[in-house]
């Protein structure tokens, strides 16, 4: 066997966890703007686990506000929302997960970058289905509307009916201000 | 129904197994035989082929991942399939692969140890583990899944010229994790 055909085989043989990372859907909104003259490029993840565990809402940061108020009218189901952080640069903070109802989350993200992109990744136990693609939304609006000027901003997250995904992350590259 | 629940009924060996890893990862297994060997009919053979081995091989193996377990499955039974073809009637994404990986291997002697595949494997596992999220994937759907430059820059959402930079970085860094190695005296 030649040598780049024996490489070939061998990376048939690597790690299942990269396997099943690559194979995670990644897609969605991409949000777009560009402030100021920040060079830099950077990829920011942020996980965050959600696990329907009843309970009133949990706080992250200490930054979370009780439901209630605005989009959260009308919430009937509770869960406990466990925001986890991983970032290659330091610079990305998720200021907190507002609320969870029905199959929507609301999310508050501190980030400073260029580009946005918002993506969801499967959890091991519920992988996602092909084609489904859930709805962001930044303050309301569809992220086909991003915002333009730096400022502080909600993301949404609209699962698909009568789905419980229990992964987000969010990914930034570039120099978009996203501050509470 | 969950992969767990798959898994068990595999162990229980009961058939339904077959038809709910079908009805699952089906579609996600023949996307991966139809990149190497682009032949819609041939790949469905694989698959099926894949599920016989699946039956066949839990129990007593229990997967981690189960999807990645089909997947590396439906691979090697594809590269299997390309071996008995001649190199003429490979796939075009099989040998885009192939002259891309050529850069990682300073020469073109033969390899024939298959104790270094697994060696091999995991040093790749360990070169892997310190790329970026995204570096990896790119190169994961590269070279294990092989999809084209397009589809990928297309499945991430960035454009083809950062796709096959970043490739290019990793095979560059990856020639020198395997110097010494796979004929790369380099």
């Amino acid at each position: 066997m030649k040598a780049n055909e024996f490489l070939l085989a061998a990376i048939g043989e690597i790690d299942e966890k990269y396997i099943a990372e690559a194979a995670r859907p990644r897609s969605t909104g991409r949000l777009t703007a560009r402030i100021g003259a920040i060079a830099a490029s950077f990829l920011v993840t942020v996980s965050i686990v959600i696990g329907i565990l009843g309970g009133a809402f949990d706080l992250f940061s200490g930054k979370m506000e009780p439901s209630g108020g605005g989009n959260s009218a009308g919430s009937s189901g509770s869960a406990n929302l466990m925001p986890t952080i991983s970032s290659d640069t330091g610079s990305a903070k998720l200021v907190g997960v507002d609320s969870m109802q029905g199959s929507t989350v609301r999310l508050v993200l501190y980030n400073t970058v260029e580009e946005m992109e918002v993506l969801l990744l499967e959890s091991e136990d519920t992988p996602i289905e092909e084609g489904i693609t859930p709805i962001i939304r930044c303050d309301g609006e569809s992220c086909d509307s991003p915002p333009t000027e730096a400022g502080s901003y909600r993301l949404y997250i609209e699962f698909p009916e009568g789905k419980d995904y229990s992964a987000i992350y969010f990914s930034g590259i570039g120099t978009l201000s996203l501050t509470k | 129904m969950q992969d767990s629940e798959i898994i068990e009924l595999y162990f229980a060996r009961d058939e339904r197994a077959i038809k709910e890893t079908a009805d699952k990862y089906g579609g996600y297994c023949t996307k991966i035989a139809i990149n190497l060997l682009t032949d819609i009919f041939e790949s469905e053979e694989c698959v099926n082929d894949t599920y016989l081995r699946t039956w066949n091989t839990i129990p007593p193996t229990r997967p981690n991942i189960f999807k990645a377990f089909l997947a590396k499955i439906t691979r090697n039974l594809a590269l299997d399939r390309l071996d008995e073809k001649n190199a003429q009637k490979r796939g075009g994404r099989v040998l885009e692969s192939l002259d891309e990986l050529s850069e990682c291997v300073a020469s073109e002697g033969e390899v024939t140890d298959p104790i270094m595949l697994a060696e091999t494997a995991e040093i790749i596992n360990e070169f892997l583990s310190g790329e970026r999220e995204l570096s990896r994937v790119i190169f994961v759907r590269r070279y294990f899944y092989l999809d084209s430059v397009g589809s990928i820059a297309k499945f991430l959402g960035i454009g083809e010229s950062r796709v096959k930079t970043l490739l290019f970085r990793m095979r560059e860094r990856l020639r020198e994790v395997l110097r010494g190695r796979l004929g790369n005296e380099g």
